[in-house]
């Protein structure tokens, strides 16, 4: 052996480790798009009968929401010495990633909160299980209203149920909005977008020049702004039949907004805006940057402990007053895998998740709202001021009674991933709205048809 | 039990010459089953799938080239490719001629080799983590490091991480930091130089930079080449970096869209798994390309001793 090593030759060596760096490494980016075969499901082990029940259950969150699901699956286990709950978490975008592979390969967790992307392809393709005749069964479904239910729902049938509501809304400083007697308005009433983007300029204007009103919500991937826009205008983000539900005009209208606010002021620059991660502790509000921040309503606890001035809630502009009717909500929603080994195991721990009132005390607000009056009535003693207006805010926005939306086609995500890419180059001067609005409504639009 | 040296004869007749053993097979198994079950066939499955239309979790259906036709019209897939041709061609010879020049300061006898050794190697090990990524994040945002120090010497810089005309650069000093591995290997390529080369041409009447491109340059092109191939496979399929600085978007403006971020956004966000395969074959041919390239043209420059 110590001769064979020998025999090789410096030159022979070199040429070795590089065509070894060049198979090695480039396969491992080829392999990597492979479906790799099949895959076991990792719910077949144990088989429905007999011996103890084992439930993966998958939901994202920072360190608190897993301290507390923890604290949940060990109340449940210590009320079900049966079952085993298995917990797994990660960050948003890299579960989505893993669950997306994990459906693929038929090893999906037996109860997850599902991520609204992958959600109608799950149902598409019977990954996850049909709920509606287990409703009013072992899912106790008392209290939940057809607003809450929506957007589980697909084709008259329900295969996702609202874990914690949350939804779109407007937070903003106070103290700014003393200073600039800038009037709070809570539902029922709105601002208008005229009367946001007014407030919006006079904050920059009296406080800039490195203060701005707004940051802007047109290509950091958070479209509720913009749904609240075209819905208010009567049309839907996607249509029934899964095609774009906006008109051109509306998109145009929606891009020329955000330019005026852009120009004076009145937006954050994308530059400085796109600087950190524009949510939670990077955004512009809270980086104070900002007098006003678009993002959703269950995080008003966590943005106001990021805060040093008091924070409050406010509706997106013009959900209120004659706008109720477009509000709309996107709950975590608890999903059950098609093919879990425990079906009956998993539907009661559903169930528990849903309407238990000590699992709602331990998990709060941090998932969200309580789908239910019920499951709120019980949390709401426990709750502190900032937690308390997002559960009236929830509260009016489920009593409201908005129209109902038509749910995102299976190639959302790709649709909305070019639309990201395309008004992130108009927000950096790349591409005219008249381009940006043609090539959504081109190149993009066709990735909506699959 | 002593064997016989005529049994011992007998039993190493019996194993033909230059043929492993059995054992040896069941020893390799483990690498076996790993090059086939999780490269060889993901590798064909892959290859297949790049001529479908596959959607994550549905069925494949064939729809020949299109996939690769595609790419001709789609201006992301420009996007990506001259960002990871901007990224290859300008990082990896600045990260070389860096890495050279530790190399030699380095082979100057220093006291405590080793420690710088080891301090310089660190980055390479570190380069590619998300930690890493992170930190560069900070580094170079508006009230990062960077920014806070050239503001002290009266440039106003501000944050490159967001501006769609430099990200692109913090993502090449990143990559230019980490030269710590063809550093190393530099410095074992330079003092396997004979010192009588260099004391020789000294005599003659040499100076130093000509004892460095007539001597050191030519004996050391075996390594540079060493060095070129393997950073310029690596920074082909560089991913880290982009995706934590730019939080996977490959913004702002597309500035960071490498080709291996692209990839992954069309497998794994698109759910686009055909078109991905496609993506992932064609940088398979263009690292091959450049890599023949190299091997083409290292007949001109590349000096071996034998």
């Amino acid at each position: 052996m110590a001769t064979q090593i020998a025999q090789l030759s410096r030159r022979g060596l070199l040429r070795l480790g590089a065509a070894a760096g060049t198979a090695g490494l480039a396969a491992t980016a080829l392999a990597g798009c492979g479906s790799g075969g099949s895959s076991g499901n990792g719910n077949g082990g144990g088989g429905g009968g007999g011996g103890k029940a084992s439930l993966r259950f998958v939901f994202w969150g920072a360190d608190d929401r897993v301290r507390r699901f923890q604290e949940v699956a060990d109340l449940y286990m210590s009320q079900n010495p049966d079952t085993e709950i298995l917990v797994e978490f990660g960050e948003i975008g890299a579960l989505e990633t893993q669950m997306s592979v994990a459906m693929s390969a038929g090893n999906l967790p037996d109860v997850f909160w599902v991520h609204g992307n992958l959600f109608p392809q799950m149902v598409a393709e019977g990954h996850v299980m049909d709920l509606t005749e287990h409703l009013g069964q072992e899912i106790k479904n008392d209290g939940f209203s057809e607003s809450v239910l929506v957007s589980g729902n697909y084709d008259g049938r329900q295969f996702s149920l609202p874990h914690g509501l949350q939804s779109p809304c407007t937070f903003a400083k106070v103290p700014v909005l003393e200073e600039l007697g800038i009037p709070i308005k809570t539902y029922p009433e709105s601002y208008s977008w005229e009367e946001y983007a007014e407030y919006a300029a006079l904050a920059h204007e009296r406080l800039g020049p490195d203060f701005y009103g707004t940051d802007e919500p047109t290509s950091t991937g958070y479209y509720d702004p913009m749904r609240a826009w075209v819905r208010q205008r009567g049309e839907e983000f996607y249509s029934t039949d899964g095609d774009i539900g906006f008109t051109e005009a509306t998109l145009t209208e929606w891009l020329q907004y955000w330019d005026a606010l852009r120009a004076n002021g009145g937006a954050v620059p994308p530059a400085i805006h796109r600087d950190d991660d524009p949510f939670f502790q990077g955004a512009p509000m809270i980086r104070n940057l900002a007098a006003f921040h678009l993002r959703n309503s269950n995080q008003i606890g966590e943005l106001q402990k990021l805060s040093p001035e008091e924070l409050v809630l406010m509706p997106l502009p013009g959900s209120g007053g004659e706008g109720t009717d477009s509000i709309f909500m996107f709950p975590n929603n608890l999903a059950v895998a098609a093919d879990t080994a425990y079906p009956e195991q998993a539907l009661h721990f559903v169930d528990f998740l849903l309407n238990d009132p000590e699992r709602a005390e331990i998990v709060g607000t941090t998932i969200g709202s309580p789908p239910t009056q019920a499951m709120r009535d019980v949390i709401a003693p426990g709750l502190d001021a900032a937690e308390k207006q997002f559960l009236d805010y929830i509260g009016f926005e489920v009593e409201a009674g908005p129209r109902a939306m038509p749910p995102s086609p299976p190639t959302s995500g790709a649709f909305t991933g070019e639309m990201t890419t395309t008004l992130d180059a108009w927000a950096f001067g790349q591409t005219s709205i008249e381009d940006a609005v043609a090539h959504i409504f081109g190149p993009a639009r066709d990735l909506l048809a699959g | 039990m002593s064997l016989s040296p005529t049994r011992m004869r007998r039993t190493a007749r019996t194993q033909p010459r230059g043929r492993p053993s059995r054992a040896a097979y069941v020893f390799l198994l483990p690498w076996f089953i790993g090059i086939i079950g999780i490269t060889a066939v993901p590798m064909i499955a892959s290859f297949y799938l790049s001529f479908t239309s596959y959607r994550l979790g549905g069925t494949p259906s064939w729809i020949g080239a299109a996939n690769y036709e595609r790419m001709i019209t789609d201006s992301s897939f420009h996007a990506a490719s001259l960002v990871t041709a901007r990224y290859v061609f300008i990082s990896v010879p600045l990260q070389l001629v860096f890495a050279l020049a530790i190399a030699l300061v380095l082979n100057r006898g220093v006291r405590g080799l080793p420690l710088y050794r080891s301090v310089y190697y660190l980055p390479s090990l570190l380069g590619g983590s998300v930690a890493v990524a992170v930190l560069w994040r900070q580094l170079f945002a508006t009230d990062g490091l960077v920014p806070e120090l050239a503001g002290r010497f009266g440039i106003q810089m501000g944050s490159w991480i967001s501006d769609p005309q430099h990200a692109l650069s913090t993502l090449m000093i990143l990559n230019v930091w980490t030269f710590g591995s063809p550093m190393v290997i530099f410095l074992a390529g330079l003092r396997q130089i004979p010192t009588e080369l260099l004391e020789a041409a000294a005599v003659d009447g040499a100076g130093r930079v000509r004892r460095f491109f007539s001597i050191t340059v030519p004996l050391l092109s075996p390594v540079i080449f060493f060095n070129l191939v393997l950073q310029l496979i690596g920074s082909f399929q560089a991913f880290t970096g982009a995706y934590i600085v730019s939080s996977g978007s490959g913004g702002p403006a597309n500035s960071t869209l490498f080709y291996t971020l692209y990839l992954f956004q069309a497998g794994f966000q698109k759910f686009e798994m055909g078109y991905a395969s496609a993506l992932a074959w064609v940088l398979f041919a263009v690292i091959g390309f450049f890599t023949a390239l190299n091997f083409v043209g290292a007949k001109y420059w590349v000096h071996y001793e034998s």
